[in-house]
């Protein structure tokens, strides 16, 4: 026990680096998974892969803009009522109220240019953008992956 | 016959050492005050970060989406507000029956200063109705500056705004009213006084009046000739929470910057203080702060006494002020009621306390407590004096590594120095005091004249050691305080530090931050902030290098 032998022996317990200047095992041991996501462009492909199955991380996107919703996990997490939602384009469903599948396009599908939506329509899905803005961080743009969405 | 005593002997002997094995391995995991998954967890991450910068990081006690420590949190009505000077000091003074504040080793009852406070409000006030700018150069350890901040705090509330100066401006300012020291300093001013309204001569027996005393010259004897002791200060606050966001103080740094801050700073650093108690742990009225202050450093910051002591005489506790030259040893330089001790971290005293020549039994619980402590087990069985029997916490104050940098906002002095490495306690040391002292330590970083109270502060209950190289290269200073958040950034001087290994230059936002007050410097601020990837509050403390631990902590490379 280290405990006795520094008693015995002089000295004291060090604790681990949490630093890595000593740059041992426990640096690389650290996995990619929690390190945190570079705010940017994501493509529907990119975006998919964040959809809490996957990835533990829950990201959205609204108009174009994607937001982090991982706090939301009781709604939009596996076996949430939005579940569907997560990880792509969730623009038209909100706008419609629709928990569809329909509603969404998969990643390799050219991205939803909302052109169809009515009046109304638009109005329920700038209502819900902003209560996005206020309740979660906007992490970045989504847009078409060339060659795949267009 | 022998060999039998021999092996009663032997089981015997190894039945002493596996009960006192597993008395040790009891011991360690059941009266650990942190458990190490807690302490391996000390902030909360954002799960994202913009490219040339790391994650966001606030303390463990704030969530992502919570606010931030903004104020005191008093109901006004069916609403909350934050709070400013006005209602700490009405409370401090309907608990202030039995305590006290002693400056430089003497008594004085918070009546008495409340009385003087008061009293130096109404006789400047008196003189004109114009808002007025108060100058104050004089030690707040002493009776005189003490009280001279608590007026100037009041006064704040109404028409005053004091300014913190380092030393007498020689050059004309925009003051009315100029507080100094003694006779000698306004023999020293060498005519000087004539920019000014008024100038107070705080100690007017230190040192001989001169034979002719121009007009606008005053004792604070003759202003608080009539002062009496008072133990009201009402306050009521107005129904639109204007007050909280007065300016509360302005402060000169010795490189000729100057910041303001505002009441909400005030209230928000004293809650993010009272808020820094764990469980069981809490401040009461039990407690006795003793600050001690370097009279001779230029970089004496007084306001950052504030946070802390209005938060101790809240909860009905007392305080006092000494500086570090009064006294040869720690001992005698705090108050035997101590139970919060705030020293700066380099201050000799506490060299002098902690080499002094121990006994071999000293030597021995010294030995047995340094182990505990390292194991995360608190223990007060190496006690060196009975002085410290009360104290149960040190608050060691550090300074960033480039004060003058954050100050001037300057980015050709904000690059790295490898030749000059900042003088700071390794975690061994900090673990010899817990044991000699009997008593947790916590270590502060302070950016002086920018932020109000502590950037960032240890866990109360982190006594870890850490390896050699590490305390080398680093000053471990915990997790960011619980009103501000910060994030490390990329920045172009300083190519040796990797974003992506949590290495950079420091940010910091939130509610503590002082705002550069003239123009130049509001401008030079901006370019800075703009650089910063700015337009959402962040700001850079120029040259503060720093990297995240694993632990959620900050450290300060030295």
């Amino acid at each position: 026990m280290s405990f006795v032998k520094n008693l015995l022996f002089g000295g004291v317990k060090t604790s681990e680096d949490p630093t890595g200047v000593t740059g041992g095992p426990n640096e690389q041991k650290q996995g990619k998974n929690t390190e945190p996501v570079v705010e940017g462009k994501f493509y529907p492909r990119t975006l998919y892969k964040f959809n809490g199955h996957d990835d533990e991380k829950i990201f959205l996107a609204i108009k174009g803009k994607v937001f982090d919703c991982s706090q939301g996990r009781q709604f939009y997490g596996p076996s949430g009522p939005y579940s569907n939602f997560a990880g792509h384009d969730a623009s038209r469903g909100l706008a419609t109220n629709s928990f569809d599948l329909d509603t969404l396009r998969h990643w390799d599908q050219p991205m939803d240019d909302l052109a169809d939506l009515t009046k109304e329509d638009m109005e329920a899905l700038d209502g819900w953008l902003e209560h996005f803005e206020k309740k979660y961080p906007c992490i970045g743009t989504l847009v078409p992956e060339p060659g795949v969405n267009c | 016959m022998s060999s039998y005593m021999l092996k009663v002997l032997f089981t015997v002997l190894a039945l002493l050492t596996v009960s006192a094995m597993l008395a040790v391995k009891v011991i360690l995991e059941t009266k650990r005050d942190l458990h190490p998954i807690a302490l391996a967890e000390q902030a909360n991450i954002t799960s994202t970060r913009k490219e040339r910068e790391t994650a966001v990081y606030r303390n463990f006690t704030v969530p992502p989406g919570f606010p931030l420590t903004t104020g005191m949190g008093l109901s006004l009505g069916y609403r909350l507000r934050n709070g400013n000077f006005g209602d700490l000091w009405s409370s401090i003074m309907d608990l202030s029956s039995e305590n006290y504040v002693e400056l430089q080793g003497r008594k004085h009852p918070l009546a008495t200063i409340n009385g003087e406070a008061k009293q130096l409000v109404k006789s400047l006030q008196q003189e004109s109705s114009e808002p007025k700018r108060l100058g104050i150069c004089v030690p707040v350890f002493g009776r005189p500056g003490f009280v001279l901040v608590i007026a100037g705090l009041m006064g704040s509330l109404q028409e005053f705004i004091p300014f913190f100066l380092p030393s007498v401006p020689r050059s004309k300012q925009d003051l009315q009213i100029l507080a100094i020291e003694s006779w000698e300093t306004f023999r020293q001013m060498n005519g000087s006084h004539e920019w000014y309204q008024k100038v107070i001569v705080c100690d007017s027996k230190k040192f001989e009046a001169p034979s002719s005393i121009p007009e606008n010259i005053v004792t604070l004897e003759e202003l608080l000739a009539d002062a009496e002791d008072d133990r009201t200060f009402k306050y009521t606050p107005p129904q639109d929470n204007s007050d909280d966001l007065k300016v509360m103080a302005i402060n000169v740094s010795p490189f000729g910057t100057a910041n303001s801050f505002t009441h909400m700073a005030l209230v928000s650093s004293v809650a993010a203080f009272i808020k820094s108690f764990p469980l069981h742990n809490e401040l009461s009225s039990h407690d006795h702060l003793s600050i001690i202050l370097e009279d001779d450093s230029v970089l004496q910051d007084a306001i950052q006494i504030l946070p802390k002591l209005l938060a101790t005489l809240l909860h009905g506790g007392s305080a006092s002020l000494t500086s570090s030259h009064s006294f040869n040893t720690l001992e005698k330089c705090m108050s035997r009621n101590t139970t919060l001790l705030q020293i700066p971290e380099n201050c000799s005293l506490l060299d002098s306390q902690l080499n002094f020549p121990l006994t071999v039994i000293q030597k021995a619980r010294l030995a047995l407590a340094s182990n505990f402590l390292s194991e995360g087990v608190f223990t007060s069985t190496a006690l060196m004096s009975p002085a410290f029997e009360k104290l149960r916490c040190v608050y060691l104050a550090s300074k960033v590594k480039n004060v003058r940098a954050v100050a001037l906002m300057d980015l050709t002095v904000a690059k790295p120095t490898q030749e000059s490495k900042k003088r700071a306690r390794s975690t061994e040391f900090l673990n010899r005091m817990r044991a000699l002292l009997g008593c947790r330590a916590v270590v502060e970083l302070y950016c002086p004249f920018v932020v109000l109270g502590p950037v960032a502060s240890t866990n109360f209950f982190d006594y870890r050691v850490f390896p050699q190289q590490v305390d080398g290269k680093f000053t471990n200073c915990g997790p960011v305080c619980t009103s501000l958040e910060a994030k490390l950034v990329e920045d172009d001087n300083s190519q040796d530090y990797d974003i992506l290994k949590r290495q950079g230059m420091l940010c910091i936002r939130g509610f503590t931050i002082g705002k550069p007050v003239e123009s130049a410097h509001q401008k030079k601020a901006l370019e800075v902030v703009e650089k910063f990837d700015g337009g959402e509050g962040w700001m850079p403390m120029l040259g503060v290098f720093c990297l995240w631990g694993k632990d959620g902590c900050l450290y300060e490379y030295k």
